[in-house]
């Protein structure tokens, strides 16, 4: 039996026969599957030549491998992860419900130790405004993955909106050290901001910019300087930023946002209108809602106004409905524009979550609306006590001195806001001019 | 036993992969919209006649949007909207797609009017209000001969939302098409509801439309209807669907092409390494002492070239009846090929079952190799002494084969022509390409030859350099259990097949 071929020979034959006939089956049932479907395949297959960012690669990438390989729980984590992006670059909210969705499945696949999975969900639960559970999401997944840079960016963004300003700090600095790449910087650059260190946020976003790799993230570092300058008062150099920007991202909407706002500091009113309404026709979210409607009534179109404040009632009657945890927004949208009780019961809430100085803040403007001006002024102290250099959190406070009685502190509060950045709003700058005017007059 | 485990999870996981593309075929679970409370959601349903193609347009506006719209609609502003209000929206509605919604027949635009305009408002989340308008539009347009339809939907283009096109043929034949005959949203009521698949964005089609009646599509099997039995179209939809796209996209580009003969050669590749065929018969006995290398080079071409033979002039024989024959014609060929590939499958079976049995009886020091030996071949290449229990005692252990039994070995095991490849070549044909689709087969061949005399000249070469330890007598058992199982599965594989494309032909007559 030495020249039998024997059993053994055939081992390695019979094994490559069953895994062509997986392989075939595979890639016939996929291609099955993929057109199944639908169309969808054949429309998004070629989109990435079209617009091909690296995060449109890697999605459709991510999709083709968990079709033919759907046990994948990493890469789900990761496809969840970059849907929270594409949703953010696109302005699409679908991709929340697709994200946790691929999360869900990774965590399926493997439920104990799925750091990747945790990560994604804090990204999410930060981009859908409950920052509790994305600290909740990112603490645990720190246990897991300490050396991870990605946990520390859920954890930062979590601390930060929740008031623990320490916390924050030391995370973006672990975030730093771990990598210091665009993630990092720009966090960095927020917290320094915060903190009342502008020129530090500046270099932080200079050097985020100098590492963007993608038009998209060069758009983002983009608006961001932008805003810094803008909130400087800056408005030339805040243009230059938002132009630069659209350069790289033409359609993107908070860029457009920064090039109507622009316009407006500039006097050019119609095309400042013209801008938001294309704006709020694509994304009609409650901040471009409410910046649209004040430009409206200082622009003296009171009606167009109130139809944007509708349109923002219902927004945020359909959030309530989705069970979100963000009431900040409303709460000054109803101190401005609606009912002061509301405002100042969704303000208070919003305290109850999370004491950051935008909680503060809004609870101090809420009080203020409904003349409990001395508790007020508790909050608007706390909201100022970071340090942050914000028009609109001085004016809310000089604002509560005025009406405490308060002058001196009143006009300078007042006159901080106005040299921070004279547009930084078009109903409340001229408010402010009049209060100083009537204050200084009265002395 | 971990071989037997492994065979466990192998055949589990091949069932997961026959019956995974079953799933779509479901209805997809729905949402309310996919992409949220402010999208504004696009369908159009092309409907091209000889003399006009009509567009069924239809806006699907969610919550925000209606809301935003709402000023704008209550002209009398009393905070509710009237029939009238409501009739005026629509129509201005449609009047306004008009501008931004073309078609072209050969590249020469054809004008649209509004035939009807309506509007519904379905409640949607906390009982507000969606608007849904339903617009008709038609345009003249000449399309008695062969024409390229182009059609472009640039409505409101800034709105984040779903975007849908298909295309349907009456009075005349869809040719090729960059979409799909059905709406998979069922025209924006229920959105599929994906994981792994982005929003739909198709804001344009291009259509060939040929004289003919609409029945037959762009692909021979594409045209036929679904049986309706979800496994069924599971397991001959991605069969169909994979050569369908590759040779009937509306453009051959040359990446395209080079992309299908790759492909082909590919699937030849795969085909030639599936049990079947008699290659692993081949194998067998080119491993035995008598086979030369050269031998493999020969049984490799043999098979290779009665196979793709048969196929070409099963295919060219098709597509010269039908030519002259009717559809019906051409679909109980279809039926008949089936029944044929599903006769094949029971004689695979019984055959199959039949040494299961016998290998029960054999000497237990054998078995793999018997197994390997027998189990495959579509029923033919048989008759060669085995399945009598004889294994690699047998008496033709020794021989030496004639160039001539290699040959005729090869030739027989060719013979049944692979319905993949057959589909390849008329859908090839139907597209008026048949030098395309011969030029596929033999791709097809190429690869499948490949793999063959790889296989054989592997074999061959292990068989000479390495003097073979016997295996531990579990683990053979083990493997004779795998390898005695494994022309079952496929018997079964090709009878459902069969079955299959004959129900789909039957189906597609009735």
């Amino acid at each position: 039996m030495t020249g039998d071929p024997g059993p053994r020979s055939r081992v390695p034959v019979l094994l490559v026969v069953i895994g062509l006939l997986l392989a075939v089956f595979a890639v016939v049932g996929y291609l099955g599957s993929r057109d199944d479907t639908a169309a969808p395949s054949a429309g998004t297959a070629a989109e990435p030549a079209a617009r091909a960012s690296a995060l449109d690669t890697f999605i459709y990438g991510a999709q083709e491998s968990l079709r033919r390989k759907s046990e994948d729980a990493p890469l789900w984590a990761q496809l969840g992860a970059a849907y929270v992006e594409q949703a953010r670059i696109t302005g699409d909210p679908s991709y929340y419900a697709r994200s946790q969705g691929a999360l869900e499945r990774s965590l399926e696949i493997t439920p104990e130790g799925n750091g990747e999975a945790l990560i994604g969900l804090g990204q999410l639960a930060n981009a859908r405004h409950d920052f509790a559970a994305a600290r909740a999401f990112g603490e645990q997944a720190r246990t897991l993955r300490p050396y991870t840079a990605e946990v520390y960016g859920v954890l930062a963004d979590a601390y930060t909106q929740l008031g623990d300003a320490e916390a924050a700090t030391a995370t973006v600095q672990s975030m730093l050290d771990l990598r210091p790449g665009l993630a990092a910087f720009t966090r960095a650059s927020y917290d320094l901001e915060l903190n009342g260190r502008r020129d530090d946020a500046r270099m932080a976003l200079e050097r985020a910019l100098a590492v963007a790799s993608s038009l998209d993230d060069q758009a983002f570092c983009r608006y961001y300087l932008g805003e810094l300058a803008w909130n400087g008062g800056a408005v030339d150099e805040a243009s230059e930023q938002y132009e630069q920007g659209l350069q790289a991202a033409p359609q993107n909407v908070a860029l457009l946002q920064g090039r109507a706002k622009v316009a407006y500091a500039q006097g050019r009113v119609d095309e400042a209108i013209a801008g938001f309404q294309a704006i709020t026709t694509r994304s009609p979210l409650p901040q471009y809602l409410l910046e649209y409607g004040e430009l409206l009534e200082a622009a003296g179109r009171p009606d167009e106004a109130a139809s944007q404040y509708e349109v923002l009632a219902v927004q945020q009657q359909l959030y309530a409905a989705q069970g979100s945890t963000d009431d900040q927004v409303a709460a000054l949208v109803a101190a401005d524009h609606g009912d002061p009780g509301e405002a100042l019961t969704l303000a208070q809430a919003e305290w109850d979550r999370r004491q950051s100085v935008f909680s503060a803040d809004a609870l101090s403007w809420a009080l203020h609306v409904n003349g409990r001006d001395a508790e007020a002024l508790t909050y608007a102290e706390r909201a100022a006590s970071l340090g942050w250099a914000n028009p609109t959190y001085s004016f809310h406070r000089g604002m509560i001195l005025a009406a405490l009685g308060r002058r001196d502190d009143a006009l300078a509060a007042l006159n901080e806001a106005l040299t921070l950045n004279p547009h930084f709003n078009p109903l409340q700058a001229p408010v402010a001019r009049a209060t100083i005017a009537d204050l200084e007059s009265n002395s | 036993m971990i071989f037997l485990r492994r065979a466990g999870l192998l055949v589990l996981a091949m069932g997961i992969l026959l019956f995974a593309p079953a799933g779509p075929t479901a209805p997809p679970p729905a949402q309310a919209h996919p992409l949220g409370n402010f999208t504004v959601n696009h369908y159009d349903g092309l409907s091209l006649f000889p003399d006009r193609i009509e567009v069924l347009a239809i806006l699907d506006t969610a919550e925000i949007p209606t809301v935003q719209e709402r000023a704008g609609t209550d002209t009398d502003g009393d905070g509710t909207i009237s029939a009238a209000e409501g009739a005026a929206h629509a129509a201005a509605e449609c009047a306004a797609m008009l501008g931004s919604t073309t078609v072209a027949v050969d590249g020469t635009p054809a004008p649209f009017t509004v035939r009807s305009a309506t509007v519904e408002y379905p409640v949607g989340e906390q009982s507000l209000r969606t608007t849904r308008v339903t617009c008709l539009l038609a345009a003249p347009a000449a399309l008695s001969g062969r024409s390229t339809v182009e059609f472009t939907d640039g409505f409101k283009p800034d709105r984040i939302g779903w975007r849908e096109i298909t295309a349907t043929g009456v009075g005349l034949r869809i040719d090729a098409s960059d979409v799909p005959e059905q709406s998979i949203s069922q025209e924006l009521r229920a959105y599929p509801n994906d994981l792994l698949t982005d929003p739909l964005d198709q804001r344009s089609a291009r259509i060939e439309a040929v004289p003919g009646s609409g029945a037959v599509a762009a692909a021979p099997l594409g045209g036929l209807p679904s049986t309706g039995v979800g496994w069924l179209d599971a397991v001959v939809g991605p069969l169909k669907r994979t050569f369908d796209g590759l040779v009937g996209s509306p453009q051959l580009t040359p990446l395209v092409g080079a992309a299908a003969i790759g492909l082909s050669i590919l699937l030849g590749a795969s085909h030639a390494a599936l049990p079947g065929h008699g290659k692993t018969l081949i194998a067998a006995y080119l491993a035995g002492r008598a086979g030369s290398r050269r031998d493999a080079f020969v049984v490799g071409f043999t098979v290779t070239v009665t196979h793709t033979g048969g196929v070409l002039i099963l295919g060219l024989a098709i597509s010269a009846l039908s030519a002259f024959a009717p559809e019906a014609i051409l679909r109980w060929l279809g039926v008949a090929s089936g029944l044929l590939i599903f006769a094949i499958g029971v004689g695979l079976l019984v055959s199959a079952v039949r040494r299961r049995a016998a290998l029960a009886l054999v000497d237990d020091r054998v078995p793999a190799l018997a197994a390997v030996e027998h189990g495959h071949g579509h029923g033919h290449a048989h008759g060669h002494g085995h399945g009598h229990g004889h294994g690699l005692g047998g008496p033709e252990r020794g021989e030496r084969f004639g160039r001539r039994g290699l040959i005729g070995m090869g030739v027989a095991s060719g013979l049944v022509p692979s319905p993949t490849a057959l589909v390849v070549l008329v859908a090839a044909i139907s597209l008026g390409r048949t030098w395309f689709g011969v030029g596929l087969v033999l791709a097809y061949g190429l690869g499948m030859a490949g793999v063959l005399t790889a296989v054989g000249l592997l074999l061959v070469i292990v068989r000479d350099r390495i003097a073979v330890s016997r295996l531990a007598e579990p683990g053979r058992v083990v493997l004779s259990r795998i390898a005695s199982a494994l022309p079952v599965a496929t018997a079964v594989i090709v009878i459902v097949i069969g079955l299959a494309l004959a129900v789909r032909g039957l189906a597609g007559s009735v």
